[in-house]
């Protein structure tokens, strides 16, 4: 952990409310991110993320500092996400299906015509759509990897696995992700 | 339906010695798409197996693609008093501490209970420097005094002659009327006829 990191969570340990302040605003969006394509929820990604910051400040003491502040928060958001995918899949009235928020339009390159840019569009949908098919370890452990581009040893850490698995993971995503996609209809 | 690999199953190790084959080739191809040290034999020997067989070729392409339009999503943002929301959130949720209050408070604090610690002190030391009130009962005294001249304590089984000659040594006694019986306990008590002993 780096010394302002350190001085950072000193800080946060003291019960200061500008440093609170200063995680929220460093790391809101980015767990707003990772927990929304983890669960592919929607508006409530956003309840999930207030709660993974309100269960990192109240267990602040128990962070040991073996990791970076943003692996430890990482691992809180994905483990807060994963706890609502279950919760939801309890459910049995309502599916997780036709729940998911909207696929955000992908970054337009200018030099685009409009045909290769309805193509591209369709191509990311029919991507997150085989993704969210994808088992949740190994649906996670590949948004972690090729969305967030977390290290293997980060994703290790934020995923409480050894790296072998993160590998065997990546690797078994991959291969069924393609397989998804052949299978699209579209 | 496909059944699902076992996400905790890791694979077996990637040693150069052994054949190559289309799964390990894949493997390694995918550790070499995210940059990862593999031994420089083992991907040459992948890289070739690859060349030799476009479906393998193709998949590392598609997984390229793929990453790319992974990649392409555009973070989440949060809305407008997210980070006001989880502060009101947080301040509910955790208890009060000094550096909550406002300037000054603690300190004012601190006085009034070292004042009113000060104020209880100086009561117990009253109330232990006073002696006791006594509130003696001569009768209720002079009781206690018969009942424990029978014993030398309270666990002790009576000694009835001894408590009678300490009770008639008491300068303090004053025999008072006997009961049913009647008579006083000075007047001499008749031996019974036929035994001869007193009682």
């Amino acid at each position: 952990m780096r010394s302002d990191e350190e001085a950072l969570v000193a800080r946060l340990r003291a019960g200061d409310q500008a440093a609170c302040h200063e995680v929220v605003h460093a790391y809101k969006d980015r767990l707003l991110t990772v927990i929304a394509r983890v669960t592919g929820a929607g508006a409530e990604a956003e309840d999930l993320a207030q709660d993974t910051f309100v269960k990192a400040f109240a267990a602040i003491d128990r962070f040991q500092g073996g990791s970076a502040l943003y692996t430890w928060l990482y691992r809180i958001a994905v483990n807060t996400a994963r706890d609502w995918v279950d919760w939801k899949r309890r459910r049995p009235a309502v599916s997780l299906d036709g729940e998911h928020g909207p696929i955000a339009e992908p970054e337009v390159d200018p030099g685009q015509s409009p045909l290769a840019r309805l193509q591209r569009l369709e191509a990311v949908q029919a991507v997150h759509r085989a993704l969210e098919q994808l088992p949740e370890p190994f649906r996670t452990t590949l948004v972690l990897r090729e969305m967030e581009g977390c290290s293997y040893e980060d994703i290790a850490q934020i995923l409480d696995v050894s790296i072998g698995t993160v590998e065997s993971r990546i690797f078994r995503a991959r291969v069924r992700l393609r397989a998804l996609l052949s299978e699209d209809p579209s | 339906m496909t059944a699902h690999p076992d996400p905790h199953e890791e694979l077996d190790d990637l040693s150069a010695d052994r054949p190559m084959d289309d799964a390990r080739c894949l493997r390694v191809l995918s550790l070499l798409t995210d940059g990862r040290p593999v031994d420089a034999e083992l991907a040459r020997a992948a890289r070739a197996w690859a060349a030799a067989r476009p479906g393998l070729a193709a998949q590392e392409r598609d997984w390229r693609i793929v990453s790319q339009l992974l990649a392409s999503d555009p973070p989440r943002a949060t809305s407008p008093g997210f980070a006001e929301r989880v502060a009101a959130r947080v301040a509910a949720s955790r208890p009060v501490r000094p550096s909550d209050l406002p300037p000054g408070t603690a300190v004012v604090w601190r006085r009034l209970a070292v004042a009113a610690a000060l104020v209880v002190a100086a009561l117990l030391a009253l109330e232990i420097a006073q002696p006791p009130t006594l509130h003696a009962d001569d009768a209720r005294e002079l009781r206690r005094h018969a009942v424990d001249g029978f014993r030398a304590t309270p666990w002790e089984a009576d000694d009835i002659e001894a408590g009678l000659r300490a009770r008639l040594a008491d300068p303090d006694f004053r025999p008072g009327p006997l009961g049913p019986l009647g008579g006083s306990a000075q007047q001499p008590v008749a031996p019974e006829a036929g035994t001869g002993a007193p009682r």
